[in-house]
């Protein structure tokens, strides 16, 4: 299809994000305000060929987005808070058996059923620590309905690169604002597919990772017969109680993630060259602090920000050397502090200042404004 | 003159990873039947067992799947069946088999198993019910029949509560086969796994069997032998008969047969047609 | 004449053209005895040795009343006992290719018979 410009919102953009990411599988459940998402594929799966279903709840939606991942279609997941808190479980199944899969969550007012129809970004820590036991996800954060393209295609290519579940956090603000869309030609977009075995089916060992950690990924129902199990497995995929081998495995599911850093994270440095101050932020609240920080400049405070475009693994050596570089830093964030506890990690002891707003408003460019010169006079 | 063969396999090795035998289950366990009984008929349709994907549960019967020499999946507790789903819709042309136990299947994974009834997916689904959750040691499940002793119905009161009839849960939700068979009807379990599997639309195959070092312990059953025997002894043999009436009661009569065979659009048929009519 | 009687030819023998073979390793003889109980010909029995995993295997200790049912190999949980063809199982017997374990008894049998009186 030709490049197009459309005027939509955040969640149709995700929608469309995924479409031309070659994703031929959406599993879903109505959540507000992820619905749009799954209304869209509804319209869209069958115009090229893919399959909406609509399951009983989410968990079946997330498990059966693993399944189709494994018969060999790119599958993904859309769903808000309390879906996400459901889906835990077969994170974890996905991670432990190495499955593609993309899970968007628009993050809205929690804990609980919280504020439906409000924005938050509670989910943060969620996405990275909400299953069982130790393992890396990689999170990215959109802030535009751009981006909630973009990084939705960069979703699909980093969980098929990493053969990793990969989570789309957006606030509902961000799913639900309405902004230019440019889907670019099919053609011009880079996309990236699963490793496949080149090996003798006989030989064959399907969780032998190759150099990059990453084992090739066979299809179920193809010559290569393997058995994939939730349980701890040596590289044959057969079950051990051995610590050796689950140290080995645990070790190599994030040391697959966090090799790769390099590749994974992406950042967007805002007049941070001569900043004495910086902000670093992530969604929604970092469109205000865009403002905010043109305001402080205008005044003379020398100010910029660290827009985060992927929280998971979270760019520890980029905060730190930003601790290094400035004075103070500002983390505005819709929550109680989540990404705020991880700059002061990597930043200390440069003094960290947390905005909490856990509320569908997010913090106004005035009132960043306001801090920075609180702060600028410290 | 033919060459003499190398050694003797067993006849059903081909379709068994030989170096995962002896199983885990205990002696005199029905899995262990079971999953004879699958194997056999898929040899006996003939099918290309590369294109078979078999999806399995959590607990002892979920095990099965790690046994057979094709691709299969070992997913988390009550989930094989939307993991299942997904195999097939993103891949029509296989074959996709779940094997799963009672709590498996109807508790924890229970509304998964009536919704694909209803949405009548292509998939045979083969439930072991050996009344009880046997792999974390004999607790009651959503089939272990009123005031039976386990490890969380204890004596003196026993379980509070009563069983699903499977097959009445199956058929109503919409399933197109429906049978039951216990562990030593095998041939006729062979034959209803082959119909199952033929045939295009959800299929519910419920054997049930014994679970001799948990729930037969501890109401007193007797080893593995005793309570086939005793399974032998009160089966009641009703093809045919309207699903309502297929009661299941351990001391006195298990009806088995073939109970529902009904025809139905399945649903990836009905996708594809969709796919059509809006590419049209 | 109305009716005609017709010679009465005997239908041949019906000859056991399947032996069974025991995999002593896998089976978990005296705990399980399944196949033991359901014979409907009471062929098998127990041994008195252990197999590696510390059970009884299960042998024939009337094997000439086999009638090739197969019941056993279909009930056995452990894949332990199955019934080959009688012409292979003679030329791997014979070719010593057996496998560890695995045991034929009516072909043992014959062996010791042939073999003269020990």
């Amino acid at each position: 299809m030709p490049r197009r410009e459309i005027f939509t919102m955040g969640d149709i953009a995700c929608a469309e994000g995924a479409i031309s990411a070659g994703c031929r599988y959406f599993g879903g459940y109505p959540i507000t305000p992820a619905t749009e998402i799954a209304e869209w594929m509804a319209v869209r799966m069958p115009e090229v060929g893919g399959a909406f279903v609509q399951y009983e709840d989410e968990i079946a939606s997330i498990t059966s987005a693993l399944g189709a991942s494994w018969a060999g279609t790119k599958a993904m997941t859309a769903t808000s808070g309390p879906g996400a808190s459901l889906m835990m479980e077969s994170v974890g199944l996905a991670v432990m058996t190495e499955t593609p899969v993309v899970i968007v969550n628009i993050m809205r007012g929690g804990p609980s059923t919280g504020q439906p129809t409000r924005g938050q970004q509670g989910d943060v820590f969620q996405a990275k620590w909400g299953s069982h036991g130790d393992y890396q996800i990689i999170g990215l954060t959109p802030a535009s309905v751009q981006e909630m393209f973009d990084l939705t295609v960069r979703a699909f290519n980093l969980s098929e690169r990493y053969r990793v579940p990969v989570f789309v956090l957006a606030d509902e603000v961000v799913g639900h604002m309405r902004e230019k869309l440019v889907i670019p030609d099919e053609k011009d977009l880079k996309l990236v597919d699963r490793k496949m075995p080149t090996v003798d089916p006989s030989d064959y060992l399907p969780f032998k990772p190759g150099d990059d950690l990453v084992p090739p990924m066979a299809l179920l129902g193809t010559k290569y017969q393997f058995y994939a199990t939730g349980l701890t497995h040596d590289e044959r995929g057969y079950p051990t109680d051995s610590d050796e081998v689950q140290i080995e495995l645990i070790t190599r599911l994030s040391e697959k993630v966090l090799r790769h850093v390099y590749d994974i994270i992406d950042v967007e440095k805002y007049m941070l060259d001569d900043a004495d101050i910086a902000i670093v932020a992530y969604g929604t609240p970092s469109r205000s602090a865009r403002k905010a920080i043109k305001d402080a400049r205008a005044e003379g405070i020398n100010v910029g920000m660290l827009r985060l475009k992927s929280v998971w693994p979270f760019p520890e050596k980029i905060v730190s050397e930003l601790g290094s570089q400035v004075r103070h830093i500002i983390v505005p964030e819709q929550n109680m502090g989540q990404i705020y506890y991880m700059v002061r990690a990597f930043a200390a002891p440069t003094p960290i200042h947390l905005m909490t707003k856990p509320a569908g408003t997010p913090q106004l460019p005035d009132e960043i404004l306001q801090k920075i010169k609180e702060v600028h006079s410290l | 003159m033919t060459t003499a063969p190398a050694t003797l396999v067993h006849p059903m090795s081909k379709y068994i990873r030989e170096d995962r035998l002896p199983w885990i289950y205990c002696p005199g366990c029905s899995i262990g039947i079971a999953t004879g009984m699958i194997v056999r008929a898929i040899d006996n349709i003939g099918l290309d067992f590369s294109k078979v994907v078999f999806v399995s549960g959590i607990g002892c019967s979920g095990r099965t799947s790690g046994y057979f020499k094709t691709g299969t999946f070992h997913t988390t507790h009550g989930r094989a069946i939307p993991f299942a789903t997904g195999v097939k819709i993103a891949n029509p042309d296989l074959e996709v088999i779940v094997v799963a136990g009672d709590g498996d299947l109807a508790a924890i994974g229970g509304n998964h198993l009536i919704h694909a009834c209803r949405r009548n997916i292509d998939m045979t689904v083969v439930c072991i019910n050996n009344w009880n959750y046997g792999m974390t040691g004999g607790q009651f499940g959503p089939t272990t029949e009123h005031e039976k002793l386990t490890q969380t119905s204890p004596p003196p009161i026993g379980n509070m509560e009563h069983p699903f009839n499977l097959i009445k849960l199956a058929a109503s939700s919409g399933a197109t086969f429906v049978a039951r068979w216990t562990a030593v009807q095998v041939r006729r379990g062979i034959t209803s796994i082959e119909k199952g599997i033929k045939k295009k639309g959800f299929s519910f195959i419920e054997i049930v069997g014994a679970c001799p070092t948990a729930y037969g312990r501890m109401n007193k059953l007797g080893e593995g032998v005793d309570m086939h025997k005793h399974l032998l002894e009160v089966t009641d043999i009703q093809n045919g008969l309207p699903p309502h009436e297929a009661e299941i009661e351990y001391d006195k009569r298990i009806v088995c047969g073939e109970f529902v065979d009904i025809e139905k659009p399945e649903y990836t048929d009905v996708l594809k047609q969709m796919h059509a009519k809006v590419r049209k | 004449m109305a009716s005609v009687r017709k010679p009465i030819t005997p239908k041949p023998v019906r000859m056991r053209d399947k032996v069974l073979v025991m995999l002593e390793e896998r089976c978990k003889g005296d705990q399980c005895q399944l196949c033991v109980s359901f014979c409907p010909k009471n062929v098998l029995c127990l041994t008195d040795k252990y197999n590696r995993k510390g059970y009884h295997p299960v042998t024939a200790c009337d094997i000439d009343a086999c009638t090739n049912c197969q019941f056993c190999e279909l009930i056995c949980p452990d894949m332990a006992i199955y019934l080959a063809d009688r012409d292979e199982a003679e030329k791997v017997f014979k070719s010593h290719g057996l496998e560890e374990g695995t045991k034929i008894p009516e072909l043992e049998n014959d062996a010791a018979k042939e073999g003269g009186t020990d």
